[in-house]
């Protein structure tokens, strides 16, 4: 690992520590969403579902196979809303949430070696063409060659579509260290696919 | 810029990145419905309004019986006016039979009766007045932090708090008591009285208010203070046996107690 890997993941990882409260104006829509799924309102958490399942699902698929990613996804908003009592500030939520993601794929990987061996193919039962569905696992095997801080940013820009701010935003990162994760990470990820920086 | 079209797909587009997003975009997450677990979650989740809403409500509950049967500090006075009886001279070592008829003492022959019932003083003792031993100043300092911390007893106000302390001290005193032939309570028979007439109107004070659990601790205490109050001036043993006996089946010293303890322990 070059030096500038290794300071860029420590960057990288201090900045997942922080809380989104501290660097990036929360919004209140969202922070009133949890209160209202706190107070019991059912609809409320569909829609914090379909705000975050997509940050969710990128955070499990720069770790675990594709083909088990949207079962944990449920997964990980079922233990959400069991333990959501826990949560002191609706402010953090998707940093809370986040964190659960990444735990979750952790005991993924604990349950897994107890049981089976695990493969990383993607699903044969997609419309895709064969040509396409390789071109894609190629570059997500790319991707998660990278440094964890790095593949779960650029997942969350090049698969999910979402933007720098809204990656911020939704994780609990700072803006600043997501624009760092995303330079650094694109350009190891460049130099993986060997395609040449462009000036 | 680049740079901005990777932060947030603004300015000019970068063919690598599009390319990767149109590559990537292939495994994007897909709507999906809630999985049934979280439904049955949802379903056997309880609002966190209701809980707030029983606590509150129980928290009110709690202020209001506080408030209605909490201390309310009346002076021998103010006793007296709500019940209507003509009010007697604080003088110690003088007891006044209050006005209401409990129980008839038992048998009087030969003693000096005190009967509840009789509405003009009972006339003065003068052999029986006596003074209680003084107390020490840390006996003093605790028993006035007692009183003043019984208000964290509902049912006890501090004038009640006093006179059960007292109560529960002159039954100790009056169990404890040894003799061969004879007894010598005289200082228990003048405490009985004392406090049998006090015991009448805080009694009929907590009927008033309609605190029903003092009312029948006091009421559980008048047969006893009544008895020794109308012990003989040299009680036979079997006068006082079967006094003891009484408390000792009724449990009086341990009801007393228990109203006692929450200001006792604050004292300490």
């Amino acid at each position: 690992m070059s030096a500038l890997e290794t300071a860029g993941k420590v960057l990288s990882l201090a900045s997942l520590s922080k809380p989104a409260a501290a660097s990036e104006p929360v919004a209140t829509a969202e922070v009133a969403l949890v209160e209202a799924v706190r107070a019991g309102d059912r609809e409320a958490f569909g829609r914090l579902y379909a705000l975050y399942a997509p940050m969710v699902h990128g955070i499990l698929l720069a770790r675990v196979p594709y083909r088990d990613v949207d079962d944990l996804v449920q997964d990980v908003f079922l233990a959400a809303l069991k333990r959501l009592g826990s949560l002191r500030e609706a402010a953090a939520f998707g940093g809370w949430l986040a964190m659960i993601a990444r735990n979750r794929a952790v005991d993924y990987y604990r349950r897994a070696r107890e049981t089976e061996e695990l493969t990383d193919e993607l699903p044969v039962t997609t419309h895709r063409d064969a040509e396409a569905e390789h071109e894609a696992a190629r570059m997500l095997e790319a991707v998660r060659s990278l440094p964890e801080a790095y593949r779960e940013t650029l997942v969350l820009r090049l698969v999910e579509g979402m933007t720098g701010p809204e990656i911020a935003a939704r994780t609990g990162m700072t803006a600043a260290s997501v624009r760092v994760n995303l330079h650094r990470g694109m350009k190891l990820l460049r130099e993986k696919l060997g395609l040449e920086e462009r000036p | 810029m680049k740079d901005d079209y990777l932060w947030d797909g603004s300015g000019e587009v970068d063919p690598d990145i599009e390319q990767l997003e149109k590559a990537l975009g292939s495994l994007r997450f897909q709507a999906q419905p809630l999985d049934a677990r979280i439904e049955q979650q949802l379903n056997v989740r309880r609002p966190f309004f209701w809980k707030y809403a029983a606590a509150a409500a129980v928290v009110l509950m709690a202020l209001a019986a506080a408030w209605l049967l909490g201390p309310r500090t009346h002076s021998e006075r103010e006793l007296h006016a709500i019940l209507q009886t003509p009010a007697t001279p604080d003088l110690p070592g003088v007891q006044y039979a209050p006005t209401p008829s409990v129980n008839p003492p038992a048998s009087t022959g030969g003693r000096s009766a005190v009967a509840v019932h009789m509405k003009k003083p009972a006339p003065r003792l003068e052999r029986d007045v006596i003074e209680p031993p003084p107390a020490s100043d840390t006996a003093l300092v605790a028993s006035a932090m007692a009183i003043a911390s019984a208000v964290g007893n509902p049912f006890v106000d501090p004038d009640t708090a006093r006179h059960i302390e007292r109560s529960q001290v002159l039954l100790r005193s009056f169990r404890n008591s040894e003799g061969g032939a004879a007894f010598d309570l005289a200082y228990e028979r003048q405490s009985a009285r004392q406090l049998l007439a006090k015991n009448v109107l805080l009694r009929r004070a907590a009927d008033a208010r309609g605190n029903l659990p003092m009312s029948d601790l006091l009421g559980s205490l008048e047969p006893f203070l009544l008895d020794i109050a109308n012990l003989a001036d040299a009680p036979v043993p079997d006068d006082v046996r079967t006094i003891k006996a009484r408390m000792e089946k009724k449990e009086i010293i341990t009801a007393l107690q228990v109203y006692a303890a929450p200001t006792l322990s604050r004292a300490f």
